[in-house]
């Protein structure tokens, strides 16, 4: 069995589960502490590398500040809505770092063979692979990423 | 920007996710491998 949840909803289970209430939860998996994970007694952990983490980056890039800019230098913007179960948020994006073409020729796209990037995931493996199914992820938004780093027309 | 309007950059900007993703991809493959 594995869950993803969004952040607003982590908040809920956090509270009915009663556990620290402290602890970054990414659904894709990205710098994710997985308390969740193992109070619902899941088989399976996902860890995960990719511009799909920037969804809800808020909390490991701004320290849940409502604006953040991550390592492709798209600028996200929280934003609220009210449903009749209660409040929420999602984000969205605020800026494009190649909205303008001339940007691309002094463009520095995120080093995928940074090892930050990976420090999770050989935290994961260490601590939980004898009792754990882990997924290493990468979302592949190849075509998203572009569209969010450029602003493409009609999309 | 434009893709059509400008093919040039069609191949050149998703060039740089594409990279990016095949290389995050394979080490991860290699991660799992040792």
């Amino acid at each position: 069995m594995q869950i993803s949840v969004t952040p607003e909803f982590a908040v809920r289970l956090r509270e009915e589960l009663r556990t620290t209430g402290k602890s970054v939860h990414n659904p894709h998996g990205g710098r994710n502490t997985c308390e969740l994970e193992h109070a619902l007694s899941e088989d399976m952990l996902r860890t995960s590398v990719g511009w799909a983490n920037s969804y809800y980056a808020y909390e490991s890039y701004a320290n849940r500040a409502a604006s953040y800019t991550e390592e492709w230098g798209i600028g996200w913007k929280g934003a609220a809505y009210e449903t009749r179960f209660g409040s929420g948020f999602y984000t969205e994006i605020a800026l494009h770092p190649l909205a303008d073409v001339s940007a691309l020729e002094t463009y520095t796209p995120p080093d995928p063979n940074s090892t930050e990037l990976y420090e999770e995931a050989a935290q994961l493996i260490a601590s939980y692979k004898q009792d754990y199914w882990i997924v290493g992820v990468t979302v592949t938004t190849i075509f998203e990423t572009v569209w969010r780093c450029a602003a493409l027309s009609g999309c | 920007m434009d893709f059509v309007e400008e093919p040039e950059l069609a191949d050149r900007i998703p060039e740089i996710s594409y990279r990016y993703h095949l290389a995050v991809a394979k080490r991860l493959v290699e991660m799992a491998s040792t």
